[in-house]
This record gives C-alpha cells, sequence and structure tokens, in this order.
C-alpha cells in the first residue's frame, strides 16, 4: 500500500474518532445544558405567578438529584428525574392567581382544594403537547398515585419528594419525616423512604423505622 | 423546499436542465475505473440517511464527498449523471414519485444539485488534476464551490423576495462546510489512488456530519419548542386568543423586513412577537380582565410583566437577544413608556415594532374585530391607524408607524 494511501487512511480514522467523541459526548452535554436553560425559564415563570412558591422547585430538584445520588439511578433515570422535578409545577400556570396569593390554603373550599391538586394533570397535558419532553408526561402523572411496583422509579421519587418538600413548606420538617414514615409501604415506596431518610434528614427520625421493605 | 417566490424554483429546474446538459458536452469524461461503481454506491447509502429540518421544510443529504470522488475520477460529465442517478434511485426507493410534492421537491433539489456540480466543476477544471495534491486541490475546489452554490440556492428560494441573510449563511455553513472539504479531499484522493476499497470507510465522518446536522436540527426543535411552551403557559394563565399572537408575530416580521433587518433578525422578531407578553403569566389576571379603568396600583402591577417576561427568558442562551426587546416593548419614544423610560434612540427597533403592531391588533380586536378586548368595542382599521399616526413620535416610532401603514394598505396580512 502507497504511504500516502495509508496517510489519507489513518486521516480518515481520526476524523471519524473526533466526530464520534463530539456526537457522543459534547453534543450530548449541550443538548443537556440547553434543555436544562429551558426548563429553568418555565420554572422562573410559575416563581413569578406564585412567589409563595420560590424556593420550592428548587428544593425539589437538589433533593431529586441527592436521591437520584443514593439510589444509584443510570445517568439517563438521574436526568428525567431532575427534568421531572423542575417541569412537574407548570400546569400550576392554570391556577387562578387569587387562589395561592391571596386566599390562605386553610380557607380553601373543597372544590379549590380539588382545582389545585389536580396542577402535575395540567402539567402533563401541557407536556404531551411538546415532542422533546413529551416521554416525562407520564412519569409526572403517575407521581399523584400511590406507591405499587410497576410505578417508574422516577415517579416514585418525585411523590417522596415532593409531598416532603411541601408538607415540610406548610407544617414544617418534623410533620413531613413523619408523614413519610407513615406512609412508606403504602403511599410511598419504602426503600425510597428509607434512603431519604437515611442520607437526607437523618435527624428527625424515629429510631425505628416502621417500613416493609 | 418551502419558498414565497412561486416562480424561482421553476427557475432553478430549468437551470438545472440546461447545466446538467451543458456538462455533459462542455467537459470531457475520464477512463472508467473500478471508484466509478464504488463512489455512487457510497453516495447512495447517504441518500436514505436524510435529516429533515421540518421547520425550514429542508431535506439535507450527505453525499457531496462521493459526489466530489466523481467529479475527481470520472470528471465532471460523471459527477452529475451519478448525482441525479442516485438522486432519482433513492427517490424510487423511498417511494417519494408517488407523492407529486415530494417528487416536485426532488425536482428542484436535483436541478439545485445539478447547477452546483456545474458550477463546482468548471472551477475545479481549471486545476490540472494530473498528480495527487492536483486531484486533491480539484475535489477541495469542487466542494467548496458546490457547496457555497447549493447553500445560495437553497437560501435564495427560502428567503423568498427578501434578501439574502449572508452574513448568517455563513457563520451556520463554514464549520460543516470545512469538514466536508476535508472529507472530499480523502475521498478524491483514495478514488484518484484507484484505492476503491478504502472509500467505504469515508462513511465514518459522514454519519458524523449527519449526527451533528442532525443535533443542529434538534437544537431548533428544542428552540421551538420553548416557545410554544411559554406561549401555552401563557395561554393557561391568561386566555389569550392564539389568533391575537400570530397576528402580531406576522405582522412584526413583515415590518421588520420591510425595515431592512434581513430574515433571520426579522424571525426573531416573530418569535419575541409571539412572546411578547409572556411576563402576563405572573399578572393576576382578575386585573387583566377587569371591565372598568385600572387603578393607579393595578396598573403598576400589570406594568410588571414587561420586567417579568425579561426574567423568565433570562436562563435561556438562545432568547438573549429577544429578551431586550420583550423588556422595552412599552417604551415610547417620548421618554414616558415603561419600565426604564428610555428615550427615542435608546429603544430597540425591535421593540417599536412589536408596540405598533400590538396596539393596532388591540385597537381593531383582529381582521374582524372577533378578539376585541373586553372593555371597549373594536375600532375599524381606518380609525386605528388614524389613532397610530396621532401618537407617532410619542408613543410609538414614525418610521415604524409610516411602514406598519404601507404593509396594512398593501393588504400583505
Amino acid at each position: 500500500m502507497e504511504l500516502d494511501v495509508l496517510l489519507v487512511i489513518l486521516s480518515l480514522l481520526l476524523l471519524s474518532g473526533l466526530l464520534y467523541w463530539h456526537v457522543n459526548f459534547e453534543i450530548p452535554r449541550r443538548e443537556q445544558v440547553r434543555m436544562t436553560q429551558v426548563m429553568r425559564a418555565f420554572s422562573t415563570a410559575i416563581q413569578l405567578r406564585f412567589p409563595s412558591h420560590e424556593g420550592l422547585s428548587n428544593r425539589l430538584v437538589s433533593l431529586c438529584r441527592h436521591l437520584a445520588f443514593e439510589l444509584n439511578l443510570s445517568p439517563r433515570q438521574a436526568l428525567s428525574l431532575e427534568s421531572c422535578a423542575l417541569l412537574h409545577d407548570i400546569g400550576l400556570c392554570a391556577i387562578p392567581y387569587g387562589l395561592i396569593n391571596k386566599k390562605p390554603m386553610m380557607m380553601w373550599t373543597d372544590m379549590e382544594n380539588a382545582t389545585y391538586a389536580r396542577y402535575p394533570d395540567v402539567s402533563a397535558a401541557m407536556l404531551e403537547l411538546v415532542p422533546s419532553l413529551s416521554h416525562l408526561a407520564p412519569l409526572i402523572r403517575d407521581q399523584l398515585l400511590d406507591f405499587h411496583e410497576e410505578l417508574a422509579i422516577e415517579s416514585r421519587v418525585l411523590r417522596v419528594a415532593h409531598d416532603f418538600v411541601w408538607t415540610e413548606a406548610r407544617m414544617g420538617g418534623a410533620i413531613a419525616t413523619e408523614r413519610l414514615v407513615l406512609g412508606a409501604g403504602s403511599h410511598y415506596d419504602p426503600i425510597i423512604v428509607n434512603a431519604f431518610l437515611g442520607a437526607i434528614a437523618p435527624s428527625p427520625i424515629p429510631p425505628a423505622i416502621p417500613v416493609r421493605i | 423546499m418551502r419558498t414565497r417566490n412561486d416562480r424561482a424554483p421553476l427557475v432553478l429546474i430549468l437551470a438545472g436542465i440546461t447545466c446538467a446538459l451543458g456538462a455533459l458536452f462542455i467537459f470531457p469524461i475520464r477512463d472508467p475505473a473500478l471508484a466509478w461503481l464504488v463512489l455512487p454506491m457510497l453516495a447512495l447509502i447517504t441518500e436514505f440517511l436524510p435529516v429533515q429540518f421540518h421547520r425550514r421544510g429542508i431535506l439535507v443529504t450527505f453525499s457531496l464527498p462521493f459526489i466530489a470522488g466523481m467529479a475527481v475520477v470520472a470528471g465532471v460529465p460523471g459527477a452529475i449523471i451519478a448525482d441525479i442517478a442516485v438522486g432519482v434511485a433513492a427517490s424510487a426507493a423511498l417511494n417519494q414519485a408517488r407523492d407529486p410534492h415530494a417528487g416536485y421537491l426532488r425536482t428542484v433539489s436535483l436541478s439545485n444539485g445539478a447547477i452546483a456540480v456545474f458550477f463546482g466543476g468548471a472551477i475545479m477544471s481549471l486545476v490540472p488534476g494530473e498528480s495527487l495534491t492536483g486531484a486533491m486541490m480539484q475535489a477541495l475546489i469542487f466542494t467548496l464551490i458546490h457547496g457555497m452554490t447549493n447553500l445560495l440556492l437553497v437560501n435564495w428560494l427560502e428567503a423568498g423576495r427578501h434578501p439574502l441573510d449572508l452574513d448568517a449563511l455563513v457563520r451556520r455553513a463554514a464549520m460543516p462546510l470545512m469538514v466536508y472539504c476535508l472529507l472530499a479531499v480523502a475521498v478524491g484522493s483514495l478514488a484518484w489512488r484507484d484505492a476503491a476499497w478504502a472509500l467505504p470507510l469515508a462513511l465514518g465522518p459522514v454519519l458524523g456530519i449527519r449526527a451533528i446536522v442532525k443535533s443542529q436540527a434538534a437544537v431548533g426543535n428544542t428552540y421551538y419548542e420553548a416557545i410554544t411552551t411559554l406561549a401555552m403557559m401563557l395561554q393557561r394563565a391568561h386566555p389569550y386568543t392564539h389568533r391575537h399572537l400570530a397576528r402580531v408575530a406576522l405582522a412584526s416580521e413583515e415590518v421588520a423586513l420591510r425595515l431592512g433587518l434581513g430574515t433571520k433578525r426579522a424571525r426573531l422578531v416573530r418569535e419575541a412577537a409571539i412572546l411578547h407578553d409572556l411576563g402576563k403569566i405572573a399578572i393576576d389576571e382578575d386585573i387583566l380582565d377587569k371591565p372598568a379603568k385600572l387603578t393607579a396600583e393595578e396598573f403598576e402591577h400589570v406594568k410588571l410583566h414587561s420586567e417579568f417576561g425579561e426574567k423568565i427568558l433570562m436562563p435561556v442562551a438562545e432568547f438573549q437577544e429577544m429578551k431586550r426587546w420583550i423588556r422595552h416593548h412599552h417604551e415610547r419614544p417620548d421618554g414616558t413608556g415603561y419600565p426604564d423610560q428610555l428615550r427615542d434612540s435608546q429603544i430597540p427597533i425591535e421593540s417599536k415594532i412589536i408596540a405598533v403592531v400590538d396596539a393596532y391588533d388591540a385597537m381593531t380586536g383582529g381582521a374582524e374585530g372577533r378578539d376585541k378586548r373586553s372593555y371597549r368595542d373594536p375600532m375599524t382599521p381606518e380609525q386605528a391607524i388614524t389613532e397610530l399616526d396621532r401618537c407617532s413620535g410619542t408613543q410609538f416610532d414614525r418610521a415604524v408607524v409610516k411602514t406598519f401603514t404601507r404593509v396594512i394598505a398593501g393588504g400583505t396580512l
């Protein structure tokens, strides 16, 4: 084989290698950054509409990130969990402004409570219309369901983290933890509750954790 | 390819036929070699792996390095025959012939290819190809001229009657074209050396380029999906009519084009117009829908929406330019607007355009007055134009009002 042909072949292999790296590592990294930016924009819109929710979303995202690490989720599952945490409340834009900003939660009627409770469904319905995010819709919708083995791990983790953050904001960390413990096995996946309590909120846990594993 | 200029594709098809026939008679065809068989086969494989830019209606294929190789070993007629044969074979295999629209697009695309091969081949022929270096130079020149001609033609069709945004075009295409040129040099030299067995190795980089182009298409999709979702959130929070946003977007783009902003910038203005009231997500809908004059306190609350719009778009890199336009779409040339009381020259022209078009649409409630605001009856177009004229120079920019009036009078919308 002539030397120049060999050099050209080596150049082609080198070019293939560089493009392979770019396509498999650099492009996905950029895409992830871009998607996170977009999701942050959605989240900012909700926080501006309901300032009382400010910080909750960030806390939820950070808890989900911790739990993904603790539960040894795959990078793909961890990414979709974080995306769900960022997007699960975009449906709040359909909740009347006055309900959250002007009326204390204790004074809500049953109908108002029901309106509020269905916001993850609204979020899921909105995401279904967005091709690149539609795969997250069932995960967000299923976070409303009680624990059973068939639920995706992302929905189960989101349920635990979401309920903890919301109860903590309204009633404090101790009650939020207690509720998780009481609901483990029925409402919540006990393995996730255990991981949550062990790694994230160890102090207020009673010594014996009544969970079924 | 979607186009707003109906005659352009026809002109292109005629030019393509002329170039194809001209090339067969003007340029010599070289001695057959094994590469004559291998290169079209590789080109055909890449034709089955196109990337579609749905929004722009463009289908990108990746056969150019192999067509460049054909030009080097078989001459320009060989490259034209291979290009057309591969295109027709792919079209037949993909059943595009049964769909008249797909067949028409394929014809336009083949004509485009024939013109690009003709010009690439003509310039390439000026370089002697008797040595390996000459063959490499020929492949490089062919790819460069072919790529640039192709890009110009596609963008000419896309831009229709509006001027080409050459600056944006060069920035977008420079990197892929450079990689393409390197690849074509490799393919050309292997084909010239008759190392046909090594040519399939070029498929690796071609697939890499395809993945990069595909990711560019996906980036575009993410961007538009973000706009759609934000607009959807606004609709959910405040029942804006989709028609209002669509009309304001369309008219803003038209005015931007007429003011000479360029196609890419005009498209950005259209997208900003869709999102101009995004900040109203965070405004109390009871105030926005109030069927009476707002109190001072209520008006202060409503005024926050332009700042909120900017804040929402802040995290996204692609929105950096338009977030400023959205922040200032309620500024007035006389300096009494909000939120920053900017003076005339400080207000971005894009914000001025959105302000005029939005005001007109709000006054008229759309062409048939169906989307009237809750607190007043819609004006006729004539009354709304008179009102814009009256406020020209104080509330609205004079040049923008004048251009917008011409757009309305011309019945473009």
